[in-house]
């Protein structure tokens, strides 16, 4: 299977610190993956380099075979992208905002309206649909982020923190889109919720200090130890 | 209480700094404040000062200036403040005085624009020095004093205008007052006017200084406290106005159209976006009316050309909000031509309006040319919307401060080229234009390539 992602010892500083510390990692597609770490770990600037957002200062990252930077517009067809902090217009409505994610994506008018329509229904928007987002909830403005995504139907998901400020049910449908996904599609998410991601995804990577110190599938329902057995582990205490 | 007002001061301080003139992005700003300030200072001791016994009205310019300066920044201190989240949440939940926040907020307003207006001032100050005044040293202390009455008096009139005439005028009027009052002194001073009297004490011996002095120290805290009080409670929703458009609305996406009619959303829904973009050509008019209404002609190339331009530049507001959304546009299939082509297209109504203005005026002093005084005038802001928008892009992801001091020198020279084109057309000719235009077009290739060196 080819990769979908592949980051060859990739270094990004910040100021002079190495957020990404010659960090290596190779996506599958169709692959379930979930980044894991501590705040600061470098999850988010992980999906921010490997969708060619950041600039790296050494290394290699490949997108479904293409080399970011050299060849970032065609990769960027294949990603998408879902930044912590929705990237939303605050005196837009959310059908409004997804008009213009359509037309930045150039989707065809029926897709993206056919799609859109049946996302804020799922998601309970559709009374709200009329609104505008400045004067939504955090949770609100998240599913019109994700929708956003979701819309596009795009190859590689990279979601920085999806299930932030969701509420039960919105968690629920969260999943099962993402569970629902087709096999050429793959998906990469960063957070902190271990109990939706351990529904989603089949393989977790865990980060400290910009490396990739623990690399393990996903077992129903043992994710969080795990999780903590990886840390120590990385720690070199005894377990 | 006078812990929390302090922090809250230094806390506002420090936001200041660091989205103003401390913030990579405003660095060409910087630069041209300092290389203002010294090209000031070498102009005045290479002797372009007033002789000994003609400087009467020049330390009350300044002091005028500097005091509507500080006016405005005092009205614009409060308005940062409404839209701030954070500060009403600070005042209306913490368990201090209510007063702490909006005083933490004046004071922090107050200090600096006395950091940004000391230094240009400061020429004055070397120019009546050297003109036989050494008392007028006695302006750097009596200015930033000056200074807290005339910012809390800005604060206090928008608070009173918010009250009166709600959010989303009051913006305006401080916005118009932001652009038009510093220069306004300056401007009725080239025009002969007397404006002076109350803001020059600073400079005189003896009494008048005195009681100027005693009057400022005893206003100033006076001020700053009934501004504090008269701060309202505010809301944290910033943009105001209908929250909600009409059922019947279609996701309708299409291409140039759509990204347009988005633009143009987001200018007419926030008031802190038309503001901005209106206040410009607000401001405008009266400064050319006062600057030039002796020379009708040139009063009108300036409104049809100058106007017009600075319209076109203040339209980068748009681009600037664009900051938290750079993800999403970076990764859309949409090439950043398109996106700065569809911010272009939404100022242009603006732009041409104000050039029709210039060239409707011409044509009311009976001088032909007004449709070539438009179509200049609409090329010039048109370009410089254009330039704005694209350099504020380009910055998000690239940014050059040389590359930036360039690209707006040779956008000052495309803007001054036009100016003198278009005069020269009307007082010389068909043929002293086209000379001109033909000049200006490698400098704006120049400009545009140099702004187009952009990672995307």
């Amino acid at each position: 299977m080819t990769a979908a992602l592949a980051l060859e010892e990739v270094r990004k500083l910040f100021g002079g610190r190495a957020v990404l510390d010659g960090l290596s990692l190779v996506v599958r597609t169709g692959e379930r993956v979930a980044l894991l770490g501590h705040n600061g770990a470098g999850k988010s600037t992980l999906l921010r380099v490997a969708s060619g957002l950041l600039p790296f200062e050494a290394g290699r990252v490949i997108v479904a075979g293409l080399p970011i930077p050299a060849r970032h517009r065609e990769a960027k067809e294949r990603i998408g992208y879902l930044p912590d902090v929705a990237p939303l217009y605050e005196v837009l409505t959310p059908l409004e905002y997804l008009e213009y994610i359509a037309t930045l994506w150039r989707l065809p008018a029926a897709a993206a309206r056919e799609r859109a329509v049946a996302y804020l229904k799922e998601y309970q928007l559709w009374e709200a649909r009329n609104s505008w987002i400045q004067t939504m909830s955090k949770g609100m403005r998240q599913k019109v982020g994700l929708i956003s995504v979701l819309m596009r139907e795009p190859q590689i998901l990279m979601l920085d923190e999806p299930f932030s400020g969701l509420d039960a049910e919105a968690i629920d449908l969260t999943v099962r889109i993402l569970r629902n996904l087709s096999d050429d599609r793959t998906l990469i998410v960063a957070s902190h919720d271990l109990e939706p991601v351990e529904q989603v995804a089949r393989r977790a990577v865990v980060l400290r200090q910009g490396r990739v110190i623990a690399d393990f599938p996903v077992r129903p329902g043992r994710l969080a130890g795990d999780l903590q057995h990886a840390v120590r582990v990385a720690a070199g205490v005894s377990v | 209480m006078k812990r929390v007002l302090w922090a809250t001061f230094l806390q506002n301080l420090r936001c200041r700094w660091r989205l103003g003139h401390g913030h990579p992005r405003r660095r060409v700003r910087t630069s041209l404040l300092l290389g203002g300030v010294v090209l000031l200072h070498v102009a005045v001791l290479l002797g372009w000062r007033p002789a000994p016994g003609e400087n009467v009205g020049l330390a009350g310019v300044i002091g005028c200036a500097a005091a509507a300066y500080l006016f405005a920044r005092g009205a614009r201190g409060l308005m940062s403040l409404m839209d701030s989240a954070t500060d009403l949440h600070m005042r209306k939940m913490a368990p201090f005085s209510q007063l702490a926040v909006p005083a933490g907020t004046l004071l922090g307003a107050w200090v600096y624009a006395v950091i940004e207006v000391l230094p240009l001032a400061s020429a004055a100050v070397l120019a009546l020095v050297l003109s036989g005044q050494p008392q007028a040293l006695t302006g750097y202390v009596a200015l930033p004093l000056l200074g807290l009455p005339a910012a809390a008096l800005g604060h206090l009139s928008a608070a009173v205008s918010l009250r009166c005439i709600g959010r989303s005028l009051t913006r305006l009027v401080v916005r118009i007052l932001q652009y038009a009052a510093p220069a306004a002194p300056l401007y009725a001073a080239v025009a002969g006017m007397d404006i002076t009297g109350l803001f020059g004490w600073w400079a005189i011996r003896g009494r008048p200084a005195a009681a100027g002095f005693l009057t400022v120290l005893a206003l100033g805290p006076l001020l700053a406290w009934l501004a504090a009080l008269s701060t309202p409670a505010g809301e944290t929703v910033a943009a105001g106005g209908a929250r909600r458009t009409p059922e019947g609305v279609t996701l309708n996406p299409g291409g140039f159209r759509s990204l347009l009619r988005k633009e143009l959303r987001l200018i007419v829904r926030d008031p802190r976006t038309w503001a901005r973009f209106v206040g410009m050509p607000i401001a405008v008019v009266p400064t050319v009316w006062i600057m030039l209404s002796a020379v009708p002609m040139l009063a009108a190339v300036a409104l049809g050309v100058i106007g017009a331009a600075l319209t076109g530049l203040s339209a980068d507001v748009l681009t600037r909000s664009e900051a938290e959304r750079v993800p999403v546009l970076r990764l859309s299939l949409t090439p950043l031509s398109r996106l700065v082509a569809a911010k272009t297209a939404a100022t242009l109504p603006l732009v041409v309006l104000v050039a029709a203005g210039g060239g409707l005026y011409l044509l009311s002093q009976g001088v032909p040319h007004a449709p070539v005084l438009i179509a200049a005038g609409s090329a010039t802001g048109a370009f410089s919307a254009w330039f704005s928008a694209q350099d504020r892009f380009r910055m998000f992801t690239t940014p050059n401060t040389f590359l930036n001091w360039v690209g707006y020198f040779l956008w000052l020279l495309v803007f001054l080229m036009a100016f003198v084109g278009v005069l020269g057309h009307i007082q010389s000719g068909p043929a002293v234009g086209v000379v001109f235009l033909v000049l200006t077009c490698p400098l704006a290739a120049g400009a545009v390539l140099i702004i187009r060196r952009a990672r995307w």
